[in-house]
């Protein structure tokens, strides 16, 4: 399952058209969904998710009613139940770009708002903010900025402690589509990323801001190996990392101090219903 | 030392070799599925079109949509899948991606499926060796057509999985073929199913003006020493990127072909002469067996002097479970399993096998 975790979202009042016809592009190179990403800088991440998904059908993505229906997010990867996936599951990610390392972000679970948003990215202006966002900072996915010179030097003892707590680094290859010296900073620096990460916990996405910056699954792939990332590595990072950020994401939201996830018994679907240990006869019964 | 890290990539083979027509045959049966077959004769003549339309006309194949337990039903079972020659494969599954199922015509039903199915599905099977990284593809093979199997406790323990943990209908080609015959045979499906029939699609092209290399000769021993062995290889790479030319219809190939060397510096191998070329295309999903009544038909016509040689070009699914052998195959960048056969007379048969590099077929 390719997904791109980071299709910019338009601010208020922007134009819709254009990340129509991103998805729509999307959805034709074979990615199964995108996340629709808000950027905000400082304490802005207090805000309600303005994030409205796009109707499929009005896409020409053939959809069901119940499909239709069913918010995609993240909490259904954990459900004892989950629902029939989307045809194109959308997705909510509020990337917050920390500056100062005495601001409190509330990045944290009692930040009502931050919950609305399925994924969490941090970008880090600085190495002492890398080196928080790397350890403490409650998130999903450590965004750097690629396509400028990169303010400090990537370490392993730092990056390997994000590894260990299972965020993923992400690098965005539109920036290198759009400029040629944000291109030369995007290869050298994700090179680096490759080489302290040995390819591994990195996430590769798009961050098009226009349908022309979309590239399809296998291109990616082969852009990759000029960052010195294995074809099979690459796809990797398109799809395998995708599903645990997914799940990060998901054990953040959903599942009490990471361990224990409760559900009541009686919002299992009829098929899901011998889970919760009711025989098969019952089920025949009540339907 | 590199700065960076090198990493091993394995590379997509091409098996060449020089086999007689019985060989050439068995590599067409193991080989379980097939979307297109081109069938080239360096002649132009309707009469070989109609006797090789003849070999595959009337044959069929459906389009499904069914639970993963109609296969283990008493009746599929005992009417269909211990026949043999009853295949199956999903639709529009992507095999890196996706859950892929598919029915061998052996009865074998392979399952190569995602983690996250593995993890719910409840059957035991191996790590997929054409996954990128080991844990994230699992496959596994049941076999339907073993007599003890409906006996087995693994026979009730596949159909709990089946109507509970993968109990949702999924979409499948079927066909099913009589295994002495070759033609196709009707199936009953449940009326749930919505199952639609397709004919084969049958296509006649006549190219004219083609330069047609002369084939390189049979050696007396595949194993030549010294240089030799890089001309041979040259010949048999050059001889398929013709076969390869013509099945794109490439205008490179025409004789009165004038192309600025900056644009193309292609040329046919030598030495060639121009001449005519028919061209069949079956598409479809089509069934090993199907494929060897063309190519016995191909062969009759090289073996009675109707034509110097004759090519058969087949291309399988890129996204199917297995490729020859019920060896286990993956994509990727590539995911090819296809073959060229080019009869000549004398039972001599020049053979392609082309496989990605994440197949676990090899000779």
């Amino acid at each position: 399952m390719f997904l791109d975790l980071n299709v910019p979202y338009p601010s208020h009042g922007g134009d819709m058209s254009e990340l129509k016809k991103t998805v729509r592009l999307l959805h034709q190179f074979g990615y199964a969904g995108a996340a629709y990403t808000v950027t905000v800088s400082g304490k802005d991440a207090n805000k309600p998710n303005p994030i409205k998904p796009l109707k499929l059908s009005e896409l020409g993505i053939p959809t069901t009613q119940a499909a239709e229906r069913c918010a995609s997010s993240v909490s259904a990867l954990v459900s004892a139940s989950p629902a029939p996936p989307a045809p194109f599951q959308q997705l909510t990610r509020l990337t917050v770009v920390v500056d100062d390392i005495a601001a409190n972000y509330q990045l944290n679970s009692n930040n009502a708002h931050l919950l609305t948003y399925d994924l969490i990215a941090v970008q880090p202006t600085s190495e002492k903010l890398f080196q928080a966002a790397c350890s403490v900072l409650e998130c999903d996915i450590i965004s750097l900025d690629m396509s400028a010179r990169l303010p400090f030097f990537l370490k392993a003892p730092t990056v390997n402690l994000a590894l260990q707590r299972g965020l993923v680094f992400e690098i965005s290859y539109s920036a290198a589509i759009r400029d040629p010296t944000a291109r030369k900073n995007l290869v050298s620096n994700a090179a680096a990323l490759v080489r302290i990460t040995r390819g591994k916990g990195v996430l590769l996405t798009s961050d098009a801001r226009k349908a022309m910056e979309v590239r399809g699954v296998y291109d990616v792939i082969n852009l990759a190996s000029i960052f010195s990332l294995p074809q099979d590595r690459a796809k990797h990072a398109l799809d395998a990392t995708c599903r645990a950020v997914l799940l990060h994401a998901a054990t953040r939201k959903q599942i009490h101090r990471g361990v224990v996830a409760m559900e009541p018994a009686g919002t299992l679907a009829q098929h899901d219903k011998w889970k919760a240990g009711v025989a098969a006869a019952d089920i025949a019964g009540s339907s | 030392m590199s700065v960076y890290p090198t990493f091993d990539q394995g590379a997509p083979k091409l098996h060449v070799g020089f086999q007689s027509h019985q060989h050439a045959l068995t590599v067409c049966k193991t080989h379980d599925f097939n979307n297109a077959v081109d069938i080239l004769l360096p002649i132009e003549d309707a009469q070989l079109f109609t006797s090789i339309k003849h070999a595959i006309e009337g044959d069929y194949f459906y389009k499904a949509t069914l639970p993963l337990s109609f296969f283990l039903e008493g009746a599929t079972m005992k009417n269909y899948v211990c026949q043999g020659g009853f295949t199956a494969l999903r639709c529009n599954a992507k095999i890196d991606t996706d859950d892929v199922f598919a029915l061998l015509p052996t009865g074998v039903l392979v399952l190569n499926v995602t983690k996250d199915t593995y993890e719910s599905l409840g059957l035991v099977g191996s790590h997929s060796q054409c996954a990128t990284e080991k844990g994230q593809r699992f496959d596994v093979r049941i076999d339907l057509s073993d007599p003890d199997f409906k006996k087995s406790r693994q026979f009730d323990r596949v159909k709990w999985c089946f109507s509970h943990t993968l109990a949702q209908p999924f979409e499948f080609y079927v066909s099913f073929v009589d295994a002495k015959t070759g033609k196709s045979q009707g199936v009953e499906f449940p009326s749930k199913a919505n199952a639609k029939h397709f004919p084969m699609q049958i296509q006649e092209t006549n190219m004219e003006n083609i330069l047609i290399p002369s084939l390189p000769s049979h050696p007396t021993s595949t194993d030549i020493p010294g240089p030799g062995r890089d001309i041979w290889r040259a010949d048999m790479l050059d001889t398929l990127e013709w076969f390869g030319m013509v099945a794109n219809e490439a205008t490179r190939i025409n004789s009165n072909d004038n192309v600025d060397p900056f644009y193309s510096v292609y040329a046919c191998p030598e030495p060639n002469s121009p001449g005519s070329l028919t061209r069949t295309s079956v598409g479809g999903f089509i069934h090993p067996s199907q494929i060897s009544s063309i190519i016995a038909t191909a062969i009759e016509q090289v073996d009675n002097g109707v034509v110097p040689w004759a090519a058969v070009m087949v291309w399988g699914f890129r996204d199917a479970p297995v490729s020859w052998r019920g060896m286990e195959h993956g994509c990727l960048l590539g995911g090819e399993n296809d073959y060229l056969l080019v009869f000549k007379p004398d039972n001599q048969c020049m053979l392609f096998q082309a496989v990605a590099s994440h197949d676990r077929f090899s000779i």
